[in-house]
């Protein structure tokens, strides 16, 4: 597998064990930087590393449509 | 319908891999155009593999601007393409239909303009919730609400069923111009709450996972740690019970005389059956 996402997304519909997982992330062939991120599990390094966005925002629920127009 | 175009809102479910169906997979991978609004960088990375023309929702979003503003935007831009004839999907995060105005405010609008509009459900943070707290939502109820919502009107909480409240980062935010609120607007929220909860009640602050390699946040706070708790956009307040059910006896009083009454009619027409 070349992809990091491509790796998160075998990894989401098959849990893995952790030396599973660690035996599986040598294996990819990427960037040694993402692979170090994977086996640490640090999300945020490796959306940097795959240039992901900094900030999400994700509310797409309003409380009240008409507050805040008083 | 009369018009080419159409929509499909799917749902990814929360976690990257984990969760989406085939059949929201199906409408990402055929659509010929593709909007994406989810809560994680990596999951917007995901859909962008699986659709490199993919369309993110992100930029719709301003600091210090409406977010009823940006809504109405996001679904304008998935009903140009629509009306220009093309199969339109928007992507969301866990159910594009729960707690989510954009995917029902667009598939509505569609339909009122003559054109196909359907929802693909997804797994919600709150099945992800049940799962993880291992709460059953059907054992002593459980109200769900917006916890700006339950600050700006009059509601009644049943303190026997679980409580839920989401958005809760931005609780009291009257602008809908920001994504967080700060600890005072939280007190009040804290204040409210205390009519029916002990400052001791235990409160569950929870985050879903939207990683295969992050766990789902799960810390016990209590009541009074809420207006200074680390809080944030997608943290949900899950209050255990704080009374017993009551057991309303008039009403199981009246289903008694109700059964017997139901119990004699059987017998006396079994009998008349006999007597024939």
């Amino acid at each position: 597998m070349t992809s990091a996402i491509g790796f998160l997304e075998q990894a989401g519909r098959n849990e893995l064990s952790p030396a599973q997982y660690a035996a599986d992330v040598c294996l990819l062939e990427i960037d040694d930087r993402q692979r170090q991120a994977l086996l640490e599990r640090d999300a945020a390094t490796l959306n940097e590393l795959l240039g992901g966005r900094r900030r999400v925002l994700f509310a797409i629920l309003a409380p009240d449509e008409d507050v805040g127009q008083d | 319908m009369n018009q080419s175009g159409s929509l499909a809102c799917v749902g990814l479910g929360m976690m990257l891999g984990a969760h989406v169906s085939p059949r929201s997979r199906t409408h990402i991978e055929r659509a010929d155009v593709v909007f994406v609004l989810v809560s994680d960088p990596l999951v917007e990375l995901w859909v962008q593999e699986m659709r490199p023309d993919a369309r993110s929702l992100q930029p719709y979003y301003q600091e210090g601007r409406s977010r009823l503003d940006s809504y109405n935007e996001m679904v304008e831009a998935m009903l140009v393409e629509i009306r220009a004839g093309r199969q339109v999907c928007g992507v969301f995060y866990g159910h594009p239909g729960v707690f989510a105005l954009v995917p029902h405010k667009a598939i509505a609008r569609a339909r009122e303009e003559g054109f196909a509009a359907h929802m693909e459900p997804g797994i919600s943070a709150e099945d992800c919730l049940y799962a993880d707290l291992g709460i059953d939502p059907g054992r002593f109820g459980c109200q769900h609400y917006e916890a700006s919502q339950l600050m700006f009107y009059e509601r009644r909480i049943d303190p026997s069923a679980y409580l839920v409240l989401w958005q809760v980062g931005m609780a009291g935010d009257r602008s809908l111009a920001r994504f967080s609120t700060g600890p005072a607007y939280r007190q009040l929220l804290v204040e409210l709450l205390a009519r029916d909860y002990p400052m001791s009640h235990p409160v569950i602050a929870y985050e879903a996972a939207t990683l295969p390699i992050t766990a789902p946040r799960m810390d016990e706070l209590r009541l009074s740690d809420l207006a200074t708790a680390d809080l944030r956009l997608q943290t949900t307040l899950v209050f255990p019970p704080a009374a017993p059910l009551k057991r309303n006896q008039r009403m199981l009083d009246r289903l008694a005389i109700l059964d017997r009454t139901e119990s004699n009619q059987t017998e006396s027409n079994r009998t008349i059956v006999d007597v024939q």
